[in-house]
C-alpha cells in the first residue's frame, strides 16, 4: 500500500514539475509572440523627420522638429515678420504700411499660416486684361523662365504689384484690385460679394445645389468694373512646406540644366524667386 | 513513459498559448489600432484616461466664467467714458483709466484660449490689435469725416480696441490731462467704447450660445471626439487644443512680449506702453495658464475637474513639478519693478527680467514635452 500510495505521489510531482515548465515556458513564448503578433503597426511618417505632430489651431504654424538651433531662430524671426501688423508711417513701429494694400498683415489673410477663408478681409481679386489686347503679347516666355515682356509691361505699370505671366495689367487697377488704402487715399476699387445659389438635376435625377460668389467691382468714379477686365477672386493658399524645397541642396541640381542631362535624366531645374526645383519632363 | 511528459508539455504550452493570444487580444481592442511615431515625445503613455469632464469644466469654469467677467468690465468701461464723455474732469478720466485697467487684466487672462471664435471670427484683431496705426486715426480727428458708430466699425483694426483707447485715456507715458482731449477725440473714444462693449459681449456669446448661426464654441470643444463632431474628432484633440493654448500664450508672454522688448531695450515695443500696464499684463497672461491648468477662474470663484487632477493622477511628480514651477514663474515676474517700460533699461533689474523669462520658459517646457504628450497619448 505504502509503495502504491508513495508511487502516484511520485508521479504527480514529476508530472507537476513538468506541468510547471510547461506553464513558464509557454508565458514566455507567447510574451514574445504577443509582442509580434499584437503590437500596433507604426505608420510611416509622411514627411520623414519634419513630420509635425500636432492637430490644433496652431498645427500649420509648427516648425519642423528636426531644426538646428540657428535654423529655428531663422523660423522664428521669420514667422514674427509674417504676424506682424503694419501701419501708416510715421510711426515707431512696423511703420510703411499702404498707401494701397489688401491687409496689413500676412498672416491676417493667411490664417493661421493655413488657407483664407472666401471672406471678405481674407480673399482678393486678381484682374487683367484679354493675352493679345496690347502689342507682343504672344511673344513666348523665354529659355531663362522670365518673360521679357510681361517684364516691361509690369516696370511700365506702377500699380501692377505681382506679375500674373504673360496676362496684361489693366490700366490703373494693375494685376491686383488693392481695396484697402491709408487715410486720404482712395481704394483702387470697392469689392463686395455675396454668394448665389443655383439649383439642378444629375442626370440619375438626384437634385443638387451650387454655390457660387457673385462679385460687386466698383471704381473709385463709381462705375462698374469694365465687362473686358477678367477677374479672378483668389482665396489664400496654405503657406506652410516652402522650406521643404528651399531645404533641397542646389548643388546637386545645378549639372541638369545641360541638354545632355536634361535628356538623360529627364529632369528640367526652374530657378524661382524663392530657390530652385526639380521638374520631371 | 517517455512521450508523456513531452505531450503534457505541448499541451500546456499550447493552453496558455492561446489563452495569452486571446487575453492580448482583448486587450488590444481598447487600445489605439495604430501608433504614430514622434520625433518630439518619449514619454511613456500611463493607463489614465484623459476624463471628458476636464474639458467639459474647461469651457464652463474657465473660458465662459472668464469672457462673461470680460464682458462686463468691457460694459463698465464703456460706461466710465460715457460719464467721462458727459463731463470731463480728473475724476471721470480717472474712473475712465480704471474700467480700462479692470477690463484689460479680464481679457489678457483669456489669451491662452484666444482660439475658435477669438481667432475665427476676428474678435480678437477687432478687440487686441497692436501696433496702433497712429498717424492715420489722428489725421482722421483733424478731418472732416463723419463719426458715427458705423464708420468705427468699418476703420480698420489698427485704429480701434484696447490700445487706440489706452491711447486717448492715457497719452504717451500716462500723462494724460482730460483739458488735452478735445470734442471730437472724445466722440471717438465714446464709439470705441461701445464697439469693444459689443465685441466682448459678442466674444462671451459666441463661447456661450454661439453667434452668426455658428454653434456654441463650448459644444465644439466640450464635445469633442463625440461621431458628429467635426472640428474635434477625438478627446484628445480637444484636450491638445486646450493644453496649445497654454503653450502659446507662455511662449509670447517669455520671449516676445517679455523677450524681444528686453533684448531690444525697445520700450516702444511694450504692449501697453501708453499706460504703463504691460508688467500687468503679462501677469494677467501668467495667471490665465495657471487658471487653464488649475481648472478654475478664481476673479469668478470657479473651479472643476482640471488638467492637474488628470496629471496628479498619472504622474503625480509632474503635477507638483508644473504647479511649483508656475509658482516659481509668479513669483519671479513680481520681483520685476513696475513699469516694464522702464525696468529694461534699468541695469539693476535686469537679472530680475531674465529670471522671470527662464521661469516661464521652464513651465512651458515642461507642459510641452511631458504633459501634453501623456494628454495626446491618454
Amino acid at each position: 500500500m505504502e509503495s502504491l500510495l508513495r508511487f502516484p505521489g511520485n508521479k504527480q510531482l514529476k508530472f507537476l514539475r513538468v506541468f510547471s515548465i510547461a506553464v513558464l515556458a509557454s508565458i514566455c513564448v507567447s510574451f514574445v509572440l504577443s509582442q509580434y503578433l499584437w503590437s500596433p503597426p507604426v505608420i510611416p511618417l509622411s514627411g520623414g523627420e519634419t513630420t509635425v505632430s500636432n492637430r490644433t489651431h496652431q498645427g500649420f504654424g509648427q516648425p519642423a522638429p528636426n531644426l538646428s538651433e540657428k535654423e529655428l531662430a531663422l523660423h522664428i524671426e521669420g514667422d514674427r515678420a509674417f504676424e506682424a501688423t503694419f501701419v501708416t508711417a510715421p510711426a515707431l513701429v512696423n511703420a510703411g504700411l499702404g498707401p494701397l494694400f489688401n491687409n496689413s498683415s500676412c498672416v491676417a489673410c493667411h490664417v493661421g499660416d493655413g488657407r483664407g477663408m472666401p471672406a471678405k478681409g481674407n480673399l482678393l481679386v486678381r484682374v487683367s486684361l484679354p493675352v493679345g489686347h496690347s502689342v507682343g503679347a504672344n511673344q513666348p516666355i523665354s529659355a531663362s523662365g522670365t518673360n521679357k515682356r510681361q517684364s516691361s509691361l509690369f516696370a511700365s505699370q506702377p500699380q501692377a504689384s505681382v506679375t500674373l505671366g504673360n496676362a496684361p495689367p489693366v490700366p490703373r487697377l494693375g494685376t491686383q484690385i488693392q481695396d484697402q488704402a491709408v487715410f486720404g487715399v482712395k481704394p483702387k476699387a470697392d469689392v463686395e460679394f455675396e454668394f448665389q445659389e443655383q439649383s439642378g438635376t444629375y442626370g440619375d435625377g438626384q437634385p443638387y445645389k451650387l454655390r457660387s460668389p457673385v462679385f460687386k467691382i466698383t471704381l473709385p468714379d463709381g462705375k462698374p468694373l469694365p465687362n473686358n477686365v477678367l477677374t479672378s477672386p483668389r482665396v489664400p493658399p496654405p503657406v506652410f512646406g516652402r522650406g521643404l524645397l528651399e531645404a533641397i541642396p542646389e548643388k546637386p541640381l545645378l549639372p541638369l540644366p545641360t541638354l545632355m542631362t536634361t535628356i538623360e535624366t529627364g529632369f528640367q531645374v526652374s530657378q524661382i524667386a524663392y530657390g530652385m526645383y526639380a521638374r520631371k519632363l | 513513459m517517455g512521450s508523456r511528459p513531452i505531450l503534457l508539455f505541448s499541451i500546456g504550452t499550447s493552453f496558455f498559448v492561446i489563452a495569452s493570444l486571446l487575453i492580448s487580444s482583448c486587450g488590444s481592442s481598447d487600445a489605439p489600432s495604430a501608433t504614430v511615431s514622434s520625433g518630439t515625445s518619449n514619454v511613456a503613455a500611463t493607463d489614465v484616461k484623459f476624463d471628458p469632464q476636464i474639458l467639459n469644466d474647461f469651457v464652463d469654469k474657465v473660458v465662459i466664467p472668464n469672457n462673461n467677467l470680460f464682458a462686463e468690465r468691457a460694459k463698465a468701461l464703456s460706461q466710465a467714458i460715457d460719464g467721462m464723455v458727459k463731463s470731463p474732469n480728473d475724476e471721470t478720466l480717472k474712473n475712465a483709466q480704471k474700467a480700462w485697467f479692470g477690463a484689460r487684466t479680464a481679457w489678457e487672462q483669456t489669451e491662452c484660449f484666444g482660439f475658435g471664435p477669438a481667432d475665427s471670427l476676428g474678435y480678437d484683431g477687432s478687440l487686441d490689435t497692436w501696433p496702433i496705426n497712429e498717424t492715420d486715426f489722428k489725421a482722421m480727428l483733424k478731418s472732416g469725416q463723419s463719426l458715427t458708430a458705423d464708420s468705427v466699425s468699418k476703420m480698420k483694426e489698427t485704429e480701434k480696441g484696447f490700445h487706440v483707447i489706452e491711447y486717448l485715456l492715457f497719452g504717451n507715458e500716462k500723462s494724460r490731462k482730460h483739458t488735452d482731449l478735445g470734442q471730437r477725440d472724445l466722440k471717438y473714444l465714446q464709439l470705441l467704447g461701445a464697439d469693444l462693449a459689443k465685441v466682448a459681449s459678442d466674444l462671451a456669446t459666441s463661447w456661450s450660445k454661439g453667434i452668426e448661426g455658428k454653434p456654441a464654441y463650448r459644444e465644439v470643444l466640450a464635445t469633442a471626439g463625440t461621431s458628429d463632431n467635426k472640428v474635434y474628432p477625438t478627446l484628445q484633440a480637444g484636450a491638445e487644443e486646450m493644453v496649445q493654448g497654454m503653450l502659446d500664450s507662455l511662449d509670447e508672454v517669455a520671449n516676445e512680449k517679455m523677450g524681444k522688448t528686453f533684448e531690444e531695450k525697445a520700450p516702444k515695443l511694450a504692449e501697453s506702453r501708453f499706460s504703463f500696464n504691460t508688467l500687468t499684463d503679462m501677469k494677467s497672461n501668467l495667471q490665465g495658464s495657471q487658471n487653464v491648468y488649475l481648472g478654475s477662474f478664481p476673479d469668478a470663484n470657479t473651479s472643476g475637474k482640471s488638467l492637474s487632477a488628470f496629471i496628479a493622477q498619472a504622474k503625480p511628480d509632474l503635477d507638483s513639478k508644473v504647479k511649483a514651477e508656475f509658482k516659481s514663474a509668479m513669483d519671479a515676474i513680481d520681483r520685476i519693478p513696475d513699469p516694464f517700460e522702464k525696468a529694461i533699461l534699468d541695469p539693476k533689474a535686469a537679472d530680475s527680467i531674465k529670471t522671470t523669462q527662464a521661469a516661464i520658459n521652464a513651465v512651458r517646457e515642461t507642459i510641452e514635452k511631458q504633459v501634453k504628450p501623456l494628454v495626446v497619448q491618454s
